[in-house]
């Protein structure tokens, strides 16, 4: 797997490369900040692009706007967003602008190696990803006479991996259930919210974040 | 008695008598004939306006009138044939009244602006005393039509004393429009200064037939040029007089009409546009003065100030044209003075109120700096530093041997776990990410955050979004709201944020009452906005209104 790392802090960036490197994962440029990312793009063909949210120049949302702008122009490159901050609105910001193969992961997870690489293969796969805790907290939001309450028990894990961006398959292997099992399943929660399922994987996790974010 | 009662009623004598004379006078002057009960009349009223204009008042301009008016007076009187004892009451007068002016003449000599007043009286003194001289009353007493024949002046020189006469007579009636000019342009009392006209142009009149009548039997055509002219003046000053008097009913009465006005409505520009119409001045502009030694633009190079002043203070400035100084000091009615006082008061309260609203803002402002530059600080510095820490523990623990590989992982967690904790830290006091995604974003995202269930309502979005500041004040109301002890065991919260011209929020924390939320008072205050609670059976509501600017 070919990746690019985009990080201001240079001892960060180099602690992820160094990390990336042991683990196996071939790093083929790095660099401060989005300005020059289109060259590097072209010149090494990465199947993953990591970006800070928060960069040069103005330290707000460069990485958010890299990422989109590297996903329409390059739609076989993946980008994955690491940031300070668990704000679910920079997530659903990301899904809106960026089409598919997109992943948004709070910074933190870069000392869990295992979670960075999981989430950069499920990029390389086409699946989309979300940082659990963001799920967690957008879902644990205490909510009284929402469809939420109506869920069963396995209909919320279900949903719970789903916002976290996993396919049915890999639902159902977490699961250790079938295909067919997870597919009624969240055809289920579709039904309960109102809300129509799209094949898409990328507007699944969009509409269903989407929905728990603004249902009070 | 009232001064102002005594001053009234004696002005107004002044002119029915002063009119009265005008009358008389001119006709006896017109018809030729007899002048012995006019000269009585002149010298009663005079003495009685003298006397009264001096105790009716405390400055010295009754005294220097006065004696203008024996100045005239006096020879008139003592050359027109009228008793001994008469002509030497005159003369006391004179000698008293002259000396008055004198002195008056020299002290106001003194001051550059007044010179020209001080002339005048000397050049008409002069003039009288020559004129005494060459009449020599006391020479014959009764000297019966053709008193200078018995003087030894006049013997000798008769036909060049009569033209010397004549002469003076038509500088004291120079010297009377003279006096009649700048008694409308000093005078300070719109009442004295038309008794002062009157007096002077009939004294003048008095002095004049004075001066013709010994040697005219009949009056010839020159003499009545000269009389026909003094009646001309005397109406012209009867009317220059009487416009600013009916001026003068006319603003009390649109003053009257203001203060019923006033009682109502609280205008500054209204009190403006009386004084504008009562004074004809269209440029006349007003300012209320919140503190001292506050200046306004003058509008015209020609335009003079009139401070308004009640106690020490000054409460206004009026600007206006030169002119009309004495119209605008004449508007200027206690009922006047009190509305603009009411204004400047308003005014003080408004600008110190702004101060405080400023104060308290700029506190608040470097509140949210601080705390914007400490979450800064914790992203750029602690947990950039545990996050290269936590990379190399996790990098060491790949390669280190088996057993101290849990060591190790368990660093790590704690790593990861001071890294959780200083990024809340960080986001609850920073609104660094509010500025980024905005009010609704974060409100919900709050929502995430907190135990207690929350219920958004967003009404009327309208298509102008309030500022930074006001969204910063909004988020941190709901957030001080949600953290407040007592939430933590509500029901649930419901926050409804309604935009518009000021954002409204209204919070109902339903199950539990709220403590005290000083801060977030002061920082609503400090936009301008209000903040109201209500306690009930069911919980706190809270009201907040905050103008978007």
């Amino acid at each position: 797997m070919r990746v690019i790392v985009v990080d201001d802090m240079l001892l960060v960036r180099e602690g992820l490369v160094r990390l990336l490197l042991e683990r196996g994962i071939e790093v083929v440029a790095s660099a401060g900040d989005a300005s020059n990312i289109e060259p590097l793009i072209a010149q090494h063909s990465p199947d993953v692009v990591i970006l800070d949210i928060r960069m040069p120049p103005t330290f707000t949302d460069e990485g958010l706007v890299a990422a989109s702008e590297i996903r329409r122009q390059h739609p076989g490159v993946a980008t994955l967003v690491l940031s300070q901050y668990l704000e679910s609105s920079y997530a659903i910001r990301l899904l809106r602008e960026a089409p598919d193969r997109v992943g948004y992961l709070l910074k933190d997870r870069v000392m869990d190696i295992a979670t960075l690489s999981d989430a950069l293969r499920r990029l390389t796969e086409g699946e989309t990803v979300i940082d659990p805790t963001i799920v967690t907290r957008v879902l644990g939001r205490r909510r009284e006479g929402t469809e939420l309450e109506n869920l069963t028990a396995r209909e919320r894990q279900v949903l719970e991996l789903l916002a976290e961006g996993l396919s049915n398959q890999a639902i159902a292997r977490r699961l250790s259930v079938n295909d067919r099992t997870v597919e009624a399943h969240t055809t289920q929660i579709f039904q309960k919210f109102g809300l129509e399922q799209s094949r898409d994987l990328h507007r699944r996790v969009l509409a269903v974040l989407t929905y728990l974010r603004s249902v009070a | 008695m009232p001064r102002g009662v005594v001053s009234l009623s004696v002005s107004v004598g002044a002119i029915a008598l002063g009119v009265g004379l005008a009358l008389g006078g001119s006709a006896g002057v017109l018809a030729g004939t007899g002048w012995e009960w006019t000269s009585w009349l002149l010298i009663a009223t005079a003495a009685v306006f003298v006397a009264v204009l001096r105790y009716s008042s405390d400055e010295l301009a009754p005294i220097a009138l006065g004696a203008t008016v024996f100045t005239f007076l006096a020879p008139g009187v003592m050359g027109a044939g009228v008793p001994g004892f008469v002509a030497v009451l005159g003369w006391a007068l004179y000698a008293l009244f002259a000396a008055a002016a004198v002195s008056l003449a020299v002290q106001l000599s003194g001051r550059r602006a007044d010179w020209s007043l001080a002339v005048l009286w000397l050049v008409s003194i002069a003039a009288a005393t020559a004129r005494v001289i060459w009449r020599d009353p006391f020479r014959e007493r009764r000297c019966r039509p053709y008193c200078g024949q018995n003087s030894l002046v006049v013997a000798r020189h008769g036909q060049w004393v009569h033209d010397v006469d004549v002469a003076l007579a038509y500088a004291a009636v120079l010297v009377t429009v003279m006096a009649i000019r700048r008694a409308v342009a000093t005078s300070d009392s719109l009442w004295r200064r038309t008794g002062a006209i009157l007096v002077l142009a009939a004294v003048a009149l008095v002095s004049i037939r004075g001066a013709v009548e010994p040697r005219a039997q009949p009056i010839d055509g020159a003499d009545r040029i000269v009389q026909t002219a003094t009646v001309v003046l005397l109406t012209v000053a009867l009317v220059c007089a009487a416009i600013p008097q009916l001026m003068a009913v006319v603003v009390k009465w649109r003053v009257r009409r203001l203060a019923q006005d006033l009682a109502r409505v609280h205008d500054l520009d209204a009190i403006r546009e009386v004084l504008r119409t009562s004074t004809g001045d269209g440029t006349l502009q007003i300012e209320t003065v919140a503190h001292d030694g506050e200046f306004m633009q003058r509008p015209l190079s020609d335009a003079c100030l009139t401070e308004v002043r009640r106690g020490p203070r000054t409460i206004a400035l009026i600007s206006h044209r030169a002119d009309r100084r004495e119209l605008v000091r004449a508007t200027l009615t206690p009922t006047l003075v009190l509305a603009l006082e009411n204004e400047h008061l308003l005014k003080r309260a408004q600008a110190q109120l702004n101060e405080l609203r400023e104060a308290r803002r700029r506190i608040v402002d470097r509140g949210d700096a601080e705390r914007h530059r400490l979450e800064r600080d914790l992203h750029d510095g602690a947990q950039q530093h545990l996050l290269v820490l936590g990379i190399g523990l996790a990098s060491a623990a790949t390669s280190a041997p088996t057993q101290d590989q849990e060591v190790l992982k368990v660093l790590g967690i704690h790593a990861a776990k001071a890294l959780s904790e200083l990024r809340s830290v960080g986001h609850s006091a920073a609104l660094s990410v509010l500025d980024d995604v905005g009010l609704a974003e974060s409100l919900r995202s709050l929502a995430e955050e907190t135990v207690t269930p929350l219920v958004l309502r967003f009404h009327a979005m309208d298509r102008r979004m309030p500022g930074q500041s006001v969204n910063r004040v909004v988020y941190s109301t709901v957030r001080s709201v949600l953290e407040n002890p007592a939430t933590s065991s509500a029901v649930r919260v419901v926050v409804d944020v309604k935009f518009g011209d000021a954002v409204n929020l209204t919070i109902s924390v339903e199950g539990a009452t709220l403590a005290s939320l000083a801060d977030v008072e002061d920082r609503i205050g400090a936009l301008g906005g209000s903040w109201m609670t209500c306690d009930s059976v069911d919980g706190t509501t809270c009201e907040a209104r905050i103008p978007c600017e």
